[in-house]
């Protein structure tokens, strides 16, 4: 790992008897993407928010680049955060709410004005400096709070729900900037997201929180296969009206299990206590031998909503798009 | 000895008469010099005889009430009063003064009190300003006479009151102006949204 | 790495963030009057003081009015008004920055509680000085030939600065304990009204010891006082010096308790609760 930015020990954050976050470790180095995952009330903003010193932990300790969380000033010199449901002046234009900021860190009128232009053109907003940010999309403040939060050239970014209700091309503007980030400036990256998919493309370590504790923390393939037990499966759609002739033809194979999933022209084929793949294919191909159309095929790998499932407690409400949760 | 002693008697008797209609007789000087003494010895003066001020303004007029008797007093009500002396102006004494009539607490002998009372002069004449002192509860001693200070000659002067043709053109001009600011800055604000 | 511009040293902390209080007194005085909402205020509180000075002037009623006393009236109304408009500001200052959720990212620099604090107080007060601006005019219109012009203008420069920034103060406070920013502005108003409450005592009841202790200790209703002592009743302006009491008192005790309490008050919910 490079050298270590981020460095949590047991950090605990009770309410009252309530623990929103309990006993919390972990470590990031620069140019790590760090996935926070969990169900509502998991304790993500909880962590973000003592990470950032929002909020004061009960028990347990941090440092950030070094500093002790004792020291929350030398902290928030270190740190760009963009929060949950940010607002923004809508009278000021982009380029003044960066120069602002920048005075806040220390900087020079002057400096504070030359540093706005390249961070807007880092995050493709370059065009729209002088815009009031009243007249700018959601995706748009969203990556100007991206740019806010590297205006002090931050060793650790936290984001908080970054691409929360922006469109699909929104979140893969927000995602390619977060990877720019990492690799460019060698920043840690704490992503805490509620979308599976884009722990998948984005982050190399994910930690899923459940009830204010870690269940599992690794790379994505190692949560993967930590939680890898489920039979293989794979869905089969055909026409209207072929559904029971198909679910006999692949029953008949030896150790395949046919069933209907809702509509009787779609059927789940799982193996029935036989791990062997191939007895899947067999199935298809004795559908296909009784003379029924294939409308669809398709394999089931676990996914990390799977994982994230099989590890949370919580009932599901996570969105993962293009899939089931 | 005694022969030119009674013979000084009728001398000495019409001179003091004669001094007796002296002051009653001038009108003016001798109502506003002394009071007469109250048997009981309750007296109340006022030590400003003459003041001076002009309509609109505020004056403090002071009396002080001493008991020289030899018995305490009973509760004391003293009430303050206002009269033209030169006729043809009307007065209404609650317009000169809020709180006209001041609660006192009983006074032992030899005990005083100093009270004052804030007068606003509301018309331009020649006034008289004297106070009342009367028991607090009549009832009680029903005998009891009113003790009146001496009263105090205000001369209030005429002034010229407020000029409003002076202070129309403000009244106007400032909001206009303000809002002129305002809607230019509103204006320009909408301009910069739309770009 | 960004190399176009000067950036605040990952490791070295700038020295400028202590003066972060003067930045965000520039922005909160920027949008406050570039932003429309300072401008249409004063254009409200000069149609009151246009009404009431004009009404002083000419009402056949009041034609007994002495100058003084018209020029009294008016300051009274400037410097009750004035003083509430600030209030009103400061109790938004905090809870309504809190509701946009622009709170966070301003809590997230290196300037301190103090600082956020100390920065809207002089935006708030930028307001007071305003009204105090436009009173100006009235305040010359109705006291030429009396000289009490340059009288009324110091008095009310003076004693409306201190009261203002009392409530402002005050109004800082509420706005970081409360949980909504209509909750505080509710309660700001309601707070100076009921300051202004004991000015209308009847004059019997005003007189008596409770009265009188009720005037001395109301900022509001004492400053007011001292103005009227001084401007319509010619005392020298030492004699009711003790009517000054309250609103410095004020000033410095809400102040003292805004520099303790603000690095634990000014937070993301409601009075540090979160």
């Amino acid at each position: 790992m490079a050298a270590v930015t981020l460095e949590a020990d047991r950090l605990t954050k009770r309410f009252g008897t309530r623990a929103a976050v309990d006993g919390l470790s972990f470590a990031a180095g620069a140019g790590n993407i760090i996935g926070l995952l969990g169900p509502n009330g998991a304790g993500k903003t909880t962590a973000i928010r003592m990470l950032t010193t929002m909020l004061a932990p009960t028990s347990g300790s941090f440092t950030v680049g070094g500093v002790p969380h004792t020291d929350p000033d030398g902290i928030r010199h270190r740190i760009g955060v963009l929060p949950e449901s940010a607002g923004y002046p809508p009278r000021q234009s982009a380029a003044e709410y960066l120069r602002f900021f920048g005075r806040l860190y220390g900087l020079a009128p002057v400096d504070a004005g030359r540093l706005a232009g390249p961070l807007l053109a880092e995050v493709g907003l370059a065009s729209r400096a002088g815009s009031p940010i009243g007249t700018f999309s959601r995706g748009m403040r969203q990556r100007l709070g991206i740019a806010r939060a590297l205006i002090n050239d931050p060793a650790v970014v936290f984001l908080d729900e970054p691409t929360l209700g922006l469109d699909p091309a929104g979140q893969r503007q927000v995602l390619s900037i977060l990877r720019d980030i990492a690799a460019r400036r060698d920043a840690t990256v704490v992503l805490s997201t509620h979308l599976l998919s884009e722990v998948e493309q984005l982050c190399d370590r994910v930690l899923i929180l459940d009830h204010g504790r870690i269940v599992t923390d690794g790379s994505v393939a190692e949560v993967l296969s930590r939680t890898a037990a489920d039979p293989h499966r794979a869905r089969l759609t055909v026409p209207d009206g072929f559904g029971e002739r198909a679910r006999q033809a692949a029953a008949s194979v030896e150790g395949v299990q046919a069933e209907f999933s809702g509509r009787r022209s779609a059927l789940v084929l799982s193996l029935n206590g036989v791990a062997e793949d191939r007895l899947l294919d067999l199935a298809l191909a004795a559908v296909l031998d009784a003379g029924v159309p294939v409308l669809s095929f398709q394999r089931e790998q676990t996914r990390l909503a799977d994982a994230f499932l099989a590890l949370t407690s919580a009932l599901p409400d996570a969105v993962v798009p293009g899939g089931e949760p | 000895m005694r022969r030119r002693c009674a013979a000084a008697l009728p001398l000495l008797a019409i001179a003091l008469l004669g001094a007796a209609l002296l002051v009653v007789g001038l009108p003016g000087s001798a109502p506003f010099a002394t009071a007469a003494p109250d048997p009981t010895g309750l007296t109340a003066a006022s030590t400003q005889p003459r003041l001076s001020t002009s309509v609109g303004q505020h004056l403090d007029y002071r009396v002080s009430i001493v008991n020289d008797g030899h018995s305490a007093t009973g509760q004391l009500l003293a009430h303050l009063n206002i009269a033209s002396v030169t006729g043809g102006t009307y007065v209404d004494p609650e317009d000169w003064s809020a709180e006209r009539s001041r609660f006192l607490p009983a006074l032992a002998p030899g005990a005083a009190v100093a009270l004052t009372w804030d007068v606003q002069a509301v018309s331009p004449g020649t006034f008289a300003l004297y106070v009342v002192v009367l028991p607090a509860g009549m009832a009680a001693t029903p005998d009891q006479r009113l003790v009146v200070s001496t009263p105090t000659r205000v001369e209030v002067a005429a002034r010229r009151t407020l000029n409003a043709g002076g202070a129309l053109p403000v009244a106007v001009a400032v909001p206009v102006l303000l809002g002129l600011v305002a809607l230019a800055g509103r204006g320009r604000n909408r301009a910069r949204l739309r770009r | 790495m960004m190399s176009t511009a000067a950036t605040a040293d990952r490791t070295a902390r700038p020295a400028l963030s202590r003066h972060g209080w003067l930045v965000i007194a520039g922005r909160d005085c920027r949008e406050l009057w570039a932003g429309g909402r300072g401008p249409v205020l004063l254009v409200g509180y000069s149609v009151l003081l246009s009404c009431v000075s004009y009404l002083a002037a000419t009402n056949q009623v009041l034609n007994f009015l002495e100058q003084r006393e018209a020029v009294n009236l008016t300051l009274q109304v400037a410097l009750a008004v004035g003083v509430l408009v600030a209030l009103v500001c400061a109790a938004d200052a905090i809870s309504g920055e809190r509701e946009r959720g622009t709170l966070e990212a301003l809590l997230l620099t290196p300037v301190s509680r103090r600082g956020v604090v100390a920065g809207k107080l002089v935006a708030a007060l930028s307001l007071w000085l305003a009204c105090w601006a436009v009173s100006l005019p009235y305040l010359w219109v109705l006291g030429r030939g009396v000289a009490v012009v340059a009288e009324s203008v110091l008095l009310s420069l003076g004693i409306g600065t201190a009261t203002a920034l009392g409530l402002v103060e005050v109004g800082l406070l509420i706005s970081a304990l409360s949980d909504s920013n209509r909750a505080s502005l509710a309660l700001s108003v309601f707070v100076l009204i009921a300051l202004s409450a004991p000015t209308q005592l009847p004059t019997g009841l005003a007189n008596t010891a409770v009265g009188g202790a009720l005037i001395r200790l109301n900022p509001v209703g004492s400053a007011l006082h001292y103005v009227s002592a001084v401007l319509v009743r010619g005392r020298g302006a030492s004699r009711d010096l003790s009517y000054l009491a309250a609103p410095v008192l004020t000033a410095v005790l809400a102040g003292a308790v805004l520099l303790v309490a603000a690095p634990r008050i000014v937070t993301l919910g409601a009075g540090g609760r979160r």
